[in-house]
């Protein structure tokens, strides 16, 4: 009965195709809104999580990467004592920066990009690259490895040279789940980047990988211990710091945008049933008159509303995945992590707007006078 | 059991200064099977009489019993389920629902009857057959004339075989000629099934089909 009546109260083909177009539109904002945070989350958990690494010594406070490369930072001093404790497999300097990256000889600034550049032990110390898109791993001091959207947006490729911090250097692989939105990675030699940002004997974290069966809480003791001024965060603490920094940052923003998209599907949605109703009153006047409830006319105008939403969101959603494609095949600079279950979410969402959005129609449905029925 | 019984039924319509009696005392029953026509001029109160009847409306005095149940007296929601399956409807416009097939407004109204598919499905092929309109099921009422259109109407109200018949002017938007079939096809179906029909009209034409003439002016029955 709730079927029949919704299919009976479909409004004019053109407007309700709009309102569809409009609730897909907010849909796929919301999504890539969602994506993008998604993205950059997923780019710092996977670079701070990744396998091979157990602790993060760092300096007091910088429980994160970018804070890492803000706050004071690590005599390479501490290395061979932290390398000497028991427990400790290997343990590598990592250095962090914001550094200039352009094209070799490149005047115009506005080509030059900023990049957090990430000194390690070339080729297989602590802290490389998480992933690669092509190429391999930088072997000699002078090669690096570079984010592919930024390779896209310098315009370069393997093989191609560019400048980090003054210093002339050759890409031999470009990686992947290293681009933040903002800015992206590229991997230099310790001493590349040493010497790029004037930082010899230091180091921003010392990454540690440890034995196996080796007691975790005594080597975090025993670095703490001899360095006072330096901490140890386990892998899943330094991961979780770096989500929480991302999401301090990116998710008040993130809410609001969503927030805006969902209550303008809601009022598309609304405003679209509200005509209906209105519209169409002489034939919920002629359902009530022949017995139909109120209760069920509303739930007619609820599936309405719940069909309308549930068209755009899907829409929405396939237009995420297909604009997820084009923009990894087009434009890599801007990066879409898709995960079903914030599609899923977000779908939930927009239906549940949308039905919020017909209360006003449904209640307009206590003023329809069967009797009309009879002036019809 | 008498389809339908309306004692000392009064309605007043406005309030104040402005509210104007528009039924007097109104009674009347109608048995199993009768063809009763409400006839009167425009603004004698006919159509207020078949909303009463219909439960539609609520008496300012009187008393209502449809299809033995009294009206108004208990629950609303009770009182509109018993109408929904004691009651038929045919309106001066057909009223069909235009985004629906003739088919789905049948549907419709069995559903909201209560009746089980298989019933409403085999009801609806036979009544259709019975109107001669079966090869239009699937149509939608812009591409039906108007004869076509009410006879649908018709099968859409005596679907869920109701006690009782309401039509108002059913003929009054149809020519001469579709007009006659269609209250030959209401006279007909109702003998058949034994539906009470009450058709409140002003067309002097249908008196031929009617087991009793009911007389209204200025919300008084005369005769």
């Amino acid at each position: 009965m709730i079927a029949l009546l919704s299919k009976s109260l479909r409004g004019r083909h053109a407007r309700r195709r709009l309102a569809v177009a409009g609730v897909a539109a907010c849909t796929l904002l919301v999504i890539v809104i969602a994506s993008a945070f998604r993205s950059v989350q997923t780019a710092m958990s996977s670079y701070a999580g990744q396998t091979g690494v157990d602790l993060w010594v760092a300096p007091n406070e910088a429980d994160n990467l970018i804070r890492g490369s803000t706050i004071t930072f690590i005599p390479l001093t501490a290395l061979e004592p932290i390398r000497a404790i028991p427990g400790v497999a290997a343990a590598d300097p990592v250095l962090e920066a914001f550094l200039p990256v352009q094209l070799p000889g490149a005047r115009d600034p506005l080509r030059r990009l900023t990049l957090l550049t990430i000194g390690y032990r070339q080729p297989d110390g602590l802290g490389g690259p998480p992933g690669y898109a092509s190429g391999r791993p930088p072997r000699a001091p002078d090669e690096i490895a570079l984010d592919r959207a930024a390779a896209f947006r310098l315009g370069v490729g393997i093989g191609d040279a560019v400048e980090i911090g003054g210093f002339k250097v050759k890409i031999a692989g470009l990686t992947t789940g290293t681009n933040i939105l903002a800015t992206q990675f590229v991997f230099t030699s310790f001493d590349a980047a040493a010497a790029a940002g004037g930082l010899t004997g230091q180091a921003a974290f010392i990454l540690i990988k440890l034995s196996p069966g080796a007691n975790r809480e005594s080597v975090i003791g025993a670095v703490e211990g001899k360095f006072p001024g330096l901490r140890a965060y386990t892998r899943a603490y330094f991961v979780a710091a770096n989500a929480r920094e991302v999401t301090a940052g990116f998710v008040p923003l993130m809410a609001l945008i969503a927030g805006l998209g969902m209550g303008a599907a809601a009022v598309l949605i609304g405003l679209l049933i509200l005509s209906v109703v209105d519209e169409r009153r002489a034939d919920l006047a002629v359902v009530i008159a022949m017995g139909m409830g109120t209760g069920a006319a509303g739930g007619g105008v609820l599936a309405q509303a719940a069909a309308i939403s549930l068209k755009g969101t899907l829409i929405g959603a396939a237009l995420s995945v297909a604009l997820k494609l084009a923009l990894d095949a087009f434009l890599p600079t801007i990066p879409l992590r898709l995960f079903p279950a914030d599609i899923m979410l977000i779908a939930l969402l927009f239906i549940l707007a949308g039905l919020g959005s017909a209360v006003v129609p449904v209640l307009r449905l206590k003023a329809v006078d069967p009797l009309e029925a009879f002036r019809a | 059991m008498k389809p339908l019984i309306l004692e000392g039924i009064s309605q007043t319509r406005g309030r104040g200064a402005r509210a104007v009696k528009v039924l007097h005392d109104v009674s009347m029953a109608v048995e199993p099977g009768e063809f009763v026509l409400l006839q009167g001029p425009s603004g004698a109160g006919k159509t207020t009489v078949l909303s009463v009847a219909g439960g539609i409306l609520t008496p300012n005095a009187g008393s209502v019993e449809l299809g033995g149940r009294r009206l108004h007296s208990g629950s609303p929601s009770r009182d509109r389920r018993h109408r929904a399956g004691t009651v038929g409807f045919v309106f001066q416009r057909c009223n069909l629902l235009p985004h629906l097939t003739v088919w789905e407004n049948i549907l419709l109204m069995g559903q909201i009857a209560g009746r089980e598919a298989e019933d409403i499905r085999r009801g609806a092929e036979d009544l259709l057959r019975r109107v001669g309109i079966d090869n239009l099921r699937d149509r939608f009422p812009r591409e039906l004339s108007g004869g076509e259109e009410q006879r649908a109407a018709v099968v859409r109200a005596l679907i869920h075989r109701p006690a009782i018949v309401l039509a108002d002017e059913p003929t009054g938007s149809l020519d001469g000629r579709a007009g006659q079939a269609v209250i030959e096809i209401l006279a007909e179906i109702a003998r058949t099934f034994q539906s009470a029909v009450v058709v409140a009209t002003h067309d002097l034409r249908i008196a031929a089909f009617a087991s009793r003439i009911v007389r209204i002016e200025d919300g008084r029955i005369l005769s």
